[in-house]
Formats: C-alpha cells, structure tokens, sequence
C-alpha cells in the first residue's frame, strides 16, 4: 500500500493513478495530520510526502512519524530542489527525495525501492521481535551470561567475573544458547546485535 | 314688431313698440338692401331711423327740416357724401347734427376726407354691429348733451330735457351754480363745458386715428378672428410681412403658403384645440416673409368673452421672437458643445479617443460636415490628424500629416492664427476649391490650439451653411478648451506612465523575490500533468490496454496544463509594462483567489496559513486588474514578511460598506507601532533588509487612483490589518 499526501488535489490524484496502472494500491490524503488519524492496513507500504505543506511540513511530518515509532519508508516530493531540505531529508531517513516535476518512472522506481526496503525492514523486525521473545525467556544469570560471551569472554573469564564455577556458567550457557536457539557463537552475536546489548568496544 | 314704411324714396322704421326712445337717424344711401340688418339692430335698439335717397340740395333740406340726432351717410350715394357732409358744417343751423360715414362691401372711405369734411367717425365693412350701435349712441348722446346745454345757456335753465343720468347731473349743478353766482356766470360755464366738450371730441378723434395709425404700423402681427376662427380683420403689418392681402388671409391661404412645413401641421392641431376653450392659448411657429426666408413668431391667441362667457371674437398676436431663438438656439450650441467636450475630456481614455469626441461634438452642435484636430509633433514640425468626424472619419488619408506652413491647416498652425470664411469657393487660402464647390462647401474655420502662446494644434472644420457669429465664438472657445483639455492630459498622462514605469520596477522586484516560491506553484501541475502522461502510457502498454482510464489520464493532463497556462499568464500580465492602463471591471473575490493560488508557496515558506473570507455578491469595481493585483501581493507578502520566522494566518477579507467594496488583510505577525500607522506608506520608508520601501507607497498611490483609500490599523491581537476600499461600479441597469 502506498499512501500519498500532497495538498495539491491534481498532483494526489495523477500520482495514484500511476501506481494504479502498475497494479500498486494508494491512498492519498491531503494534509498530513489526515494520514497521521488514519488507520492504515497492515502490511508492507510507503509514504509519498510532499516537502512543502500547509500547516505541518513533510519533514515535520517524518519527525511525527518517527516519534509515534512509526516506521514507513518517505519520498518526498519537492516543488524545486531545495538542497538544505534535501539533505535534511535523506539525513532523516528518506527513500528518495524527487523533484517536481518527476519523471514517472523515477517515482515507480523509488516507490518498489520503499516497498522493497519496507518489506526487509518488516523481516527484520520479525525476527527482532523473535530473538526479544527468546531472551525475554532467559533467567537474570543467562543474561549476564549472554552479554558476557558475546563481549568474547572464556568460560573461565565469565566464572571469575561472577564468582562461580567454570562447570556452572558451562550450564548456563548451555541453557541460554538453547533457548535463543544459537546455533553458533556468530549467530547469538548477530542476536545480540539486534537486541542492541552488545558492548561499545565488540562494536 | 318693426313697422316698415316704405315708399318710392323712402324707408322708415320704427322702434319696437315699449322701447326706450333712443333717437332718430337719417340714413343717405343708395342700396338700402345691404345695409338693411343695420337698420333692423338699430331699430331693435330704440332708433328711428329714416332713409332718403336724394341729390344733394334736398338732402340738406331734408336735414334742415327734420334735424336728426345723428346722419349716416353710405359713401356709395350717387351724390358725393363728403360734399354733403361739409356743407351740413356750414350750415349753423345743421351744424351740430354729427355726421358718420358708412361703407359697405369693397367700397373704401377716405378716412382723411372724411373727417376733414367734419364727419365725427366712420364705419367700415366688415363692421361688428355691436361697434356700430356703441358708436352712434355715443353721438347721439354727445349731441343731446350739447343741446341741452346750449339752450340751457340760451334760456332757462330749469327745464330738464331728457331724463339721463348725466344731463341730469349736468343739470343740478347748472342749477346751484346759478342760485350761487347768478345767470352770467352759468352762462359762461355753460360755455366753457361746451368748449371742453368740443375738445374732447376732437381728442377722441385724434387718439382713434393714432390708434389705426398704431395698429397698422406696429412690428406686431394682430388678427381678429370670429369665434370659429374665420378671419375678420389683420393689421398692415402683418400683410406687409408675408406680402399677401387681406382675402388672402382670410381664405387661410397664409398657413400653408408661408408656415414651415414642419410646423403646419403642429400648428393647426393647436389652433383648432385652442379654439375650443375660451382662454388664451399660444404657440410658436416659424412663418416666411416676402423675402423668403422664416423667422420665429410667438402666437397668442386671446377671447373676448359675452356677458353669458361665449367666445366673441379671437383676438391673435404674433411677437417676431427669431432674435430670442437665434439666442436660444447659439446658447443651446454652446453648452452643447461644451458639455460634450467636457465629457471627451473626462472619458479615462486615449487622447485620440477623446478628440475624436470633440470633433464629433462640433460636428453634432456646429453645423459642420465635418471637423478634424491635428496635433503638433513638434520635432518633425507635423501636424498630425488626431481625429475627423463627419463626412470623413478616416485618419491615414492625404491630409494625416501636414507639414507646419504648408495648406491652410498648416499656415494656421504657422500664423498661430485662426481663419475662417463663408465663402470657400472665393478663398484664396482654401485650395480645394473644386471639391469644395462638388460636396456644397460654404464655410471654413480653422483654429490653432494654443497654450500659453505655445502651438498644441490645429482644429479646423468645413460647413455646408454658413457659420454665424455666434457658432465662430463658440468655436474659439472650444478651441481654447480641447488646447488646454490636451496639455493636461498629456501631463496625465506622463505622470500615469512615469507612475506605471515605478510601479513595474516594483513588481519586477517582488517577483524575483518570488521566483522559487512561483516556480513551484507552475510545477504542481506540470508535476501532475507529467505523472498523468506516465500513467497513461502504462494504461495502454498493459497487454490488456486500459483505453478508459488512459482517457481519463489525458483528460486531466488538459486540465493541468491549462492550470500552468494560467498561472503564467497572471505572471505575464505582471512583468507587462502597462503604461496606458486600461480599466475594466473586476471582481475583487476572484482578484483575491488569484492572489492566493500565486502566493500560496509563498505563504507555506513562511509558515503562514491564508484564508480568505469572501463576501459572495460583491459589485464589481472598475480597475486596472495588474494594478489591483500588485496592491494585493505587496499587502500579503507584507503580512507574510511580518510573520516571518514565527507562522501564522493571514486573513484576506472582502466586503461592502456604503457604495465601496472594502478588503482587509490582517496579519498575526510583529504589527505596527501605533505612532508609524501613517509613515508606514511614505516613500522609502522600510522595516524590511531587502525591501526597497516603496511598496505601500505605490499601493496608496494605486488605490487612490482608482478613487479608493488605504490604512493601516493594529489589530486588538497580535499583528496588524490593512485596509483599503473601491468604490463600486454602478450596476447595469
């Protein structure tokens, strides 16, 4: 699902047409604050966001976005390139930003680009939510345990540091990669990334 | 009954059996039959009246014998009446019988023979009986008075004679004044009264004949007609005017033979409906002379009225009132001419447009055929025809340019000296004398156009009829007016193109400064336009070709490329340099939505939200619509510059108020000191970095112009409106 917002009513309905003739369902709004009420279907989509707006700018509606934790790829429109919005927007996280007037296949271009980055970033944030629901599952010794094997501490290391036996934290370890289901030490650290527990210095 | 005597030579009447005795009278005629229903009015009357038809010698025995009261004597006796009158005068025993002369039919009286043979009056045909028998009686009495007092004076005085008021009188105050001073004395008053009466008599005559002599001499036409309007009398001068004789007038010939023809027949309904009705009526109409040419005459009819208010007698008189029409008639010219000029000048348009109606005028109120204005063009030393009206109107033929010296335009303009003449065919400065003599050319004039000694032009004019006095002076002050009315028209319209030239610089500047934002607001639909062509392509690439919905695409692409079209034609009407601003009428409402599509990128770079708030129904205003639209941007970018920074809402307000459309724009920005409301308009005056300070300005400039004004007020919030009204176009009707 693609949805647009551009108060200019010829400029909203071209651009659904256009998607329409390549089989990509719209919806288009006119101002950003009706896309922000509006309940949106799940699934993959993108936002096709005109840069100038009466009321609320585009890039004060990516800000909105962002802080409502709201996670849809934006290409902005613009009616002149405006280098300093440009680089704000790309900065802030934008597909693509396109100047007025586009070429057709630029905007279908940049809209599969979305759908396609939307698409992966929905994977991976399933199986973020997967590894989150494994580690929610681990005991407070796991934890500790995990953070400390991906910081790429031995088992003896992590022994001494918690002040138990080396048999022990073998035990805990082995419990801990069988619940989050690691099959390798690079795996649970590809984990623990997604988690964003690892250590400043691993990184 | 009236008794009838009637013998070989003689006819006697008597009166009406109970009548009061009036007096006898002898009648010498030879055909009693024509004068017969005098005779019967005077028996009617209390006359007795005796006809005789005799030779000279026994009429005057005949009257020694009888002594009438009074002797009427038809001119037309076989003796001479005026023989017959003079020796009854000479006779003193005869002497005191009055003598009036009577003609009837075509048969005239020497009225001067007349009454030097010593008759006391005299009748003439057609006479009005009632005229007649007031006329005897008078004689009859004076007579009877004098006899009375005369054999008073010879006898006694104590016998009354007849029994009249007046005698009576007379009588008793003879008779105190002889108990008083005794005989001699009343005898010599006696004598006295018979002088006075004498006198008397012989100034009644005169003053009678000064009154012909009066009637028939005056300037002023008088008629007397009968009841129906038939004729009875006109005065000399009348006849003399149109050169016709009395039977003439009075078979009616004079309407329609010396009546314009324009007026016959207005003239006719008015006759025959004002003789209806016993009160005056007039009319005016123009009458022909025997010199053949008409002048205006005012005609009054007025009634002589019976004792019962049955109309009498008409009596008509005609005033010449030409001079007071000529008058009237070069006043109506003038103003004429004057007002049209003065309306020329006023048009808010071209200066060609503007002589053009000042030679139309001239044409429409001055007789001409045609009238043209050349005006100097003072490099070249040209005269160049601005404007022709009349018989030619066209402005690129052989006189459009004439060299300053050269025809008779051009030596007029040389000369810097009018000449006109009503004799072109003669004239040695008029050239073409053989077009002149083809198309009835009489009249030239030409004036040059000066002002202040300094040559404007030439306004020159060909008549048919020749050129009064009057139309000359008119044409010299027109002259005078179109010279001045061009000089101040060219000085407006300097002022107007030096003023248009600012105000472009203006535009040109506010509309760089707009350029992203303009550019922009021509994108959105090129951007739709181009997106829709796209989507029609992958409509009719599809292996399955949407034909429908690519219809639709290409449909909208119209729609938004006629948008584009749009917006650039307002930027285009912006950038034109317009220095002959043409007004038309304008919507204000539509002026604002325009304003409010161009500016609208504008407005969201500035964070500002616009609504307007437009009353529906608004008159129009009359306008130069680049002008009004340069007052509206310079006020909503100056409330937009005023919320820079910080957003807010400007509000753009159109309403009526008292025969004015009204708009304000109010702003929620930083507002205006309350002590700067009025400086805030003075030239350079700014609070902008980049701003050249003359937008409010040339807006106030703008708007009182167009007759409207411009303020500023600080709103009870935050910001600042501004104001300005128009007035509104008179609705057509």
């Amino acid at each position: 699902m693609v949805f647009i917002v551009d108060d200019d009513a010829s400029v909203r309905r071209s651009i659904q047409d256009l998607l329409s003739s390549v089989a990509l369902r719209a919806e288009a709004f006119a101002t950003p604050q009706q896309f922000l009420e509006s309940k949106r279907a799940a699934g993959p989509g993108c936002l096709v966001l005109d840069v100038r707006l009466p009321g609320m700018s585009g890039l004060d509606c990516q800000r909105r976005l962002a802080e409502a934790g709201v996670s849809i790829p934006i290409i902005f429109i613009t009616g002149h390139g405006d280098v300093p919005i440009t680089v704000r927007a790309m900065k802030s996280g934008a597909v693509e930003v396109l100047t007025k007037p586009f070429r057709p296949q630029e905007l279908l271009d940049a809209v599969q680009q979305a759908l396609d980055r939307d698409r992966t970033s929905r994977d991976k944030r399933r199986q973020a939510a997967e590894v989150r629901n494994r580690y929610e599952t681990l005991t407070a010794r796991e934890r500790e345990v995990l953070k400390l094997v991906v910081a790429g501490l031995l088992n003896k290391q992590i022994a001494a540091k918690l002040g138990t036996s080396e048999h022990t934290i073998k035990i805990h370890r082995g419990h801990m990669m069988d619940k989050m289901q690691a099959p390798s030490l690079a795996a649970l650290i590809h984990m623990a990334d997604t988690l964003e527990i690892l250590p400043a210095t691993v990184q | 009954m009236i008794r009838v005597q009637r013998h070989d030579s003689e006819v006697v009447t008597t009166p009406v059996q109970g009548r009061k005795h009036k007096g006898s009278i002898l009648v010498f005629d030879d055909e009693p039959a024509t004068l017969q229903p005098l005779f019967t009015i005077l028996t009617e009357d209390g006359y007795v009246v005796s006809e005789r038809r005799l030779d000279l010698e026994s009429h005057l025995r005949f009257v020694k014998d009888t002594l009438p009261d009074l002797v009427l004597v038809d001119v037309r006796t076989r003796t001479d009446g005026y023989q017959l009158c003079a020796s009854l005068k000479n006779d003193p025993s005869t002497r005191t019988v009055p003598v009036i002369f009577i003609s009837s039919m075509d048969r005239s009286i020497n009225q001067a023979r007349a009454l030097v043979s010593g008759a006391v009056d005299y009748v003439t045909d057609p006479f009005d009986a009632e005229e007649v028998l007031w006329r005897i009686e008078t004689h009859v009495s004076l007579r009877h008075l004098r006899e009375y007092l005369e054999s008073a004076a010879r006898h006694d005085v104590a016998q009354p004679v007849a029994p009249n008021e007046d005698l009576e009188r007379a009588f008793q105050e003879i008779r105190v004044l002889t108990q008083i001073t005794g005989r001699k004395h009343a005898e010599e008053k006696v004598r006295q009264a018979a002088r006075e009466l004498e006198q008397t008599q012989a100034a009644l005559q005169a003053s009678e004949r000064n009154l012909i002599l009066t009637i028939n001499t005056i300037p002023t036409f008088i008629t007397v007609s009968r009841a129906d309007g038939t004729v009875l009398s006109v005065n000399q001068a009348a006849l003399d005017y149109h050169g016709i004789t009395l039977q003439e007038v009075q078979r009616g010939e004079h309407r329609t033979r010396f009546y314009h023809p324009d007026d016959v027949e207005r003239v006719r309904e008015l006759r025959n409906e004002g003789l209806k009705h016993p009160r005056p009526f007039e009319y005016e109409l123009r009458a022909m002379g025997k010199d053949g040419t008409y002048r205006w005459f005012s005609v009054r009819h007025s009634p002589l009225l019976d004792a019962q208010g049955r109309i009498e007698r008409w009596y008509a008189i005609a005033f010449d009132i030409e001079d007071r029409k000529r008058a009237e008639d070069a006043q109506a010219r003038q103003t004429g001419v004057r007002a049209d000029v003065g309306a020329a000048f006023s048009k808010p348009t071209h200066l060609g447009e503007i002589l053009r109606g000042c030679t139309e005028a001239i044409v429409r109120h001055l007789d001409a055929a045609f009238a043209r204005i050349w005006t100097l063009n003072k490099d070249e030393s040209v005269l160049e025809l601005q404007a022709s009206a009349g018989m030619y109107t066209r402005l690129d033929g052989s006189y459009s340019r004439i060299p300053v010296g050269d025809l008779k335009v051009g030596s007029i303009a040389r000369d810097k000296k009018a000449h006109f003449t009503n004799d072109v065919t003669n004239d040695p400065r008029v050239n073409d004398k053989g077009w002149a003599r083809d198309n009835g050319m009489v009249a030239f004039a030409g004036y040059p156009l000066v002002v202040e000694d300094r040559l404007i032009g030439v306004l020159a004019l060909f008549a048919r009829r020749p050129l009064a006095e009057s139309i000359l002076d008119t044409l010299a002050s027109v002259a005078d007016t179109i010279a001045q009315g061009i000089e101040r028209k060219r000085a407006e319209d300097a002022l107007t193109r030096a003023r248009a030239e600012l105000a472009h610089i203006a535009r040109v500047t506010t509309l760089s400064a707009l350029t992203a934002s303009i550019a922009h607001e021509i994108n959105q639909p090129i951007a739709a336009a181009t997106t829709s062509a796209g989507a029609c392509l992958r409509w009719l690439n599809r292996e399955q070709p949407e034909v429908q919905r690519a219809r639709e695409a290409v449909m909208r692409i119209e729609e938004d490329v006629k948008r584009a079209a749009a917006i650039i034609d307002h930027l285009k009407a912006f950038y034109k340099k317009d220095f002959s601003p043409e007004r038309e009428a304008v919507s204000i409402n539509d002026l604002v939505e325009e304003m409010v599509v161009l500016l609208r990128s504008e407005a969201d770079r500035h964070s500002v939200a616009m609504h307007a708030e437009l009353t529906t129904n608004l008159p129009s205003v009359r306008a130069d619509r680049v002008q009004l639209q340069q007052v509206l941007m310079n006020l909503m970018l100056n409330g937009m510059e005023a919320m820079t920074d910080r957003g807010g809402e400007l509000t753009i307000r159109t309403g009526r108020e008292r025969g004015e459309v009204v708009v304000s724009l109010s702003d929620t920005g930083v507002g205006i000191p309350a002590d700067k409301l009025e400086d805030i308009f003075k030239d350079f005056v700014t609070t902008k970095a980049g701003g050249t300070g003359m937008g409010l300005a040339i807006s106030r400039t703008i708007i009182e112009s167009h007759g409207g004004r411009l303020w500023a007020m600080v709103n009870p919030g935050p910001g600042a409106t501004l104001h300005f009204t128009l007035p509104t176009e008179p609705r057509p009707k």
